[in-house]
């Protein structure tokens, strides 16, 4: 067993198959980026390896590693996840889906669904979404705080409607020909500001309650939204010591709100690269970085940082601070905005380097080395109390992901702070999550 | 084959365990298998082994009480997203509701769901019967018909066009009564060209919508000579918006309940009417609806009072409610009964639904005759009990529907598109 609360090490893999910035690659199959072979794949390889959860972004919501979200696919996530339920036994499926974009009902239904079929391994990864006002008719996106509002409701309503079954509410007494038990099922007749909703709803309550909780806002907001329903929280972390200050900050909130702070799990992303040797690694490093295309990422790094213009800023000149916006203020992904800002800021980043961070891994945590060194970065950050775990996002594609299950895994399992088999069978359980009551 | 080179169209409605609320008792169930991924594909690979077109499930959006489990809550892209890695031609038909839905998010789903099963999917319009699911989406009162049949026909443009934007087709920039939607799907196009669209109405809103955009017309006809009279209407309706007519089959609902004997098949309705008082008060409500009278306030031994049926012919055709008027005129024209008779017999009329009680060889001679005769292109199957039924269709009716030469040995295309299109029929074949 690990050292850490006696719990293992946490592992997610992000559902993506190419290398972002390799997909001009003749054997990169970025034909297949939406059909379904390559994700059983990728699944495949991470259930075997016995990890936690398959991780599924939305070109809505959550950044992927990649400037060009179009590098991961658009197929409807919890579509994909489905049909990858029918394909996987034990590991965990987490999907994105937005409280801006989505009517309560009808997602309850669907994740509900799906945490039937699966018996019990979804989670929902909650977003309020960064954009998709014009699909969605909206003149422009609702405003940060407005959009938590809405989410809080949200979230409100979607868990009285999966509490609207009692656990026992399905009977199936023959002898008395009785289906449903009446007396079990009611209407939850939620009146709010933003939604009313008379319910119940109409399929019983999911195996596990209601799916896992899962939230990525690194923003003050996003935090405190996270420390207040996240049983998982994602971030995007480059810097020991402020993964560290962001862990004992949302644990610290997660306990003000009365939460039992050890049950909830902390993951960065980590973009992994693996080479044989630490050479052989950093030299596909460097190739990782020589493949990015600084013009298509300086659009998306001004675009974060809410439309300012960095085309006449020389790559390898600094960002003068004058035209760096306020992070906290943007509409748009605040706490993500400011990992770029504090690079620029304090660690002086140039615009080169900052289009690495964002090209690579989109202000996520890197690592190059061997599985020796990998492994070694991951149980650092896990001992020194910055991470409980990993979202990892194979910088290599699918050769990447088998890399990471055969080479990297095993390393972790031997040193006793990864499982080797499933305990459990619900996603809740590869967490050590409460049962929700 | 036939000489016109129709064949014969089948889907498998898999309402929950089955159209009988007693399905769930059978013997062969849990009763829990709905909410298990393994039910929905074993139901499937079976219809698949007995070369279905498709299998298809209604919707609601709504819990409807608790002696229905007929239609259940399940989110229909889930289950059949985890039919398709299990099964290589079959088609699944998904329903989702214009009503209750969202045309950006619906478009994006049905077309995920296209590329992920490689062609095989197609969306089921409609636009919600049921009145109490608007007060799950925020709505005081549910729309009434005029306006979600206008929601629907943008809905469906907006779908449509958000399907043309995959791969590189044209951006959409709409701005309607309803949705305002702009950009494009970030996806590739259809290998269908678009997701067919079934439309499940034949009233007269519903069949324009189908006639310009739809693959499929679901409808329910009791009599073969109504089955003609629409299937000619819908042809036209494809005709007239610059279609071709086999590009709209005509596919009516069939009620079945089936049993090696006619005598085993009748004694299964008979004694799920006689032993499930719920299913007899139900039966009994809705005939009363179906009279516009209260059954108990009606001498059973007595014909229906003709003032009653005639009031009730009258308020129907008034509502264009085609399906009550039509089995009115079933009844209006029928022998003079009493009415405790009638309500026996109208067991087997299902709401509206053609409805067939018997054997393998008579529902075969069912089926032909409506598809020789240009009543159907093909039937949507409901039947009584899922399981039970399903091999008896794959291993005894099948055959006898290819030994005929009306039912396909092999699948001919990869498609469900291909499937309806194998299937349709063209209007100058039908004899006026």
């Amino acid at each position: 067993m690990g050292k850490r609360h006696g719990r293992h090490i946490h592992l997610g893999l992000w559902l993506t198959f190419l290398d972002a910035a390799d997909w001009r690659n003749p054997d990169s199959r970025a034909e297949e980026l939406n059909s379904l072979a390559p994700y059983v794949e990728v699944a495949e390889i991470g259930e075997r390896a016995k990890l936690d959860a398959l991780i599924r972004g939305d070109g809505l919501g959550l950044p992927l590693p990649s400037p060009d979200q179009a590098y991961a696919g658009s197929l409807e996530i919890l579509t994909l996840l489905a049909a990858l339920a029918a394909r996987t036994e034990k590991i965990g499926l987490i999907g994105t889906a937005s409280t801006t974009f989505t009517e309560p009902y009808n997602l309850a239904r669907t994740l509900a669904t799906l945490d039937h079929i699966s018996n019990g391994r979804v989670g929902w990864n909650i977003v309020t979404s960064v954009a998709g006002e014009e699909q969605f008719g909206y003149d422009q996106i609702p405003g940060h705080e407005e959009r938590y509002e809405r989410a809080d409701e949200f979230i409100e309503v979607v868990s009285k409607l999966w509490a609207s079954w009692e656990s026992d509410a399905v009977l199936v007494d023959r002898e008395n020909g009785v289906f449903f038990d009446p007396k079990k099922i009611n209407r939850i007749d939620h009146h709010g500001k933003h939604f009313h909703v008379a319910g119940p709803l109409n399929i019983a309550r999911p195996p596990q309650g209601r799916p896992v909780f899962v939230q990525a806002g690194d923003s003050d907001r996003g935090r405190n939204f996270a420390a207040e329903h996240a049983e998982l929280v994602f971030t995007a972390q480059r810097d020991l010591e402020k993964a560290q200050a962001f862990y004992r900050d949302v644990k610290e909130r997660v306990k003000r709100q009365g939460r039992d702070e050890s049950r909830v799990s902390i993951l960065p992303g980590l973009v992994v690269t693996i080479g044989a040797t630490e050479a052989e690694a950093r030299e596909l490093h460097d190739q990782f970085l020589a493949r990015i295309d600084y013009e298509r990422t300086r659009t998306s790094l001004e675009a974060l940082l809410g439309g300012i213009d960095l085309s006449d800023i020389d790559l390898d000149e600094q960002v003068p601070e004058e035209r760096l916006p306020e992070a906290a203020t943007l509409t748009r992904q605040p706490g993500r905005a400011q990992i770029f800002v504090d690079l620029a800021k304090e660690k002086g980043a140039t615009l080169r380097q900052l289009l690495q961070a964002l090209g690579t891994a989109h202000g996520h945590g890197r690592v190059f080395g061997t599985p020796r060194q990998v492994a070694d970065h991951i149980e650092r950050w896990a001992e020194a109390g910055a991470a409980d775990g990993f979202a990892i996002s194979p910088a290599q594609g699918l050769a990447g992901a088998r890399l990471f299950a055969d080479e990297v895994v095993p390393i972790l399992q031997d040193r006793g702070v990864f499982r080797r088999e499933y305990t459990g069978s619900t996603l809740r359980d590869h967490f050590g999550l409460w049962p929700v009551s | 084959m036939t000489e016109d080179g129709r064949r014969l169209f089948l889907a498998y409605n898999v309402r929950s365990y089955g159209v009988s609320p007693r399905a769930w008792l059978s013997p062969q169930l849990t009763g829990r298998e709905i909410f298990t991924a393994d039910y929905w594909s074993r139901i499937t690979r079976l219809a698949e082994k007995g070369l279905f077109d498709a299998v298809f499930a209604g919707d609601s959006s709504q819990f409807l009480g608790f002696n229905r489990i007929d239609i259940d809550g399940v989110d229909r892209f889930v289950a059949w997203a985890s039919v398709v890695p299990h099964t290589e031609r079959i088609g699944v038909i998904v329903t989702a509701s214009t009503t209750y839905n969202d045309p950006y998010r619906l478009a994006e789903r049905l077309l995920s769901l296209d590329l992920l099963s490689d062609g095989r999917v197609s969306w089921n319009l409609v636009t919600t019967f049921a009145e109490d699911a608007a007060a799950n989406f925020g709505l005081a009162r549910h729309p009434e018909r005029g306006l979600r049949y206008r929601r629907a026909e943008e809905f469906a443009e907006v779908v449509v066009g958000l399907w043309d934007s995959a791969g590189d087709g044209p951006a959409v920039a709409h701005r309607g009564e309803n949705f305002t939607v702009s950009g494009r799907l970030p996806l590739p196009r259809s290998p269908q060209g678009r997701p067919p669209i079934i439309r499940a109405s034949s009233s007269d809103e519903g069949r324009r919508l189908a006639g310009r955009l739809a693959a499929a017309v679901f409808d329910s006809a009791l009599t073969v000579t109504e089955a003609q009279e629409r299937y000619r209407k819908v042809k036209s309706d494809a005709r007239d918006a610059g279609r071709d007519p086999a590009d709209l089959a005509y596919l009516p609902g069939l009620r079945i309940v089936l049993a090696s004997t006619t005598a085993e098949a009748k004694a299964r309705v008979d004694e799920l009417f006689t032993q499930d008082p719920i299913t007899r008060s139900e039966h009994e409500s809705w005939f009363g609806g179906l009279i516009g009278a209260n059954v108990a306030d009606l001498d059973p031994d007595k014909p229906i009072p003709a003032t009653v049926l005639e009031a009730a012919t009258a308020a129907a055709t008034a509502d264009r409610d085609h399906l009550r008027a039509s089995t009115l005129r079933v009844l209006a024209d029928g022998p003079q009964i009493p009415l405790s008779e009638h309500l026996l017999r109208t067991r087997y009329l299902s709401g509206g639904h053609g409805t067939f009680v018997g054997a393998p060889e008579h529902l075969a001679d069912r089926m032909e005759h409506w598809f020789r005769s240009y009543a159907a292109d093909g039937f949507v199957i409901a039947p009584d009990l899922v399981t039970e039924t399903l091999p008896i269709l794959v291993e005894e009716v099948v055959p006898l529907l290819q030994r005929r030469g009306i039912y396909k040995h092999e699948y001919a295309a990869s498609t469900l598109a291909g499937h309806f299109r194998a299937a349709a029929g063209r209007l100058s074949e039908v004899s006026a």
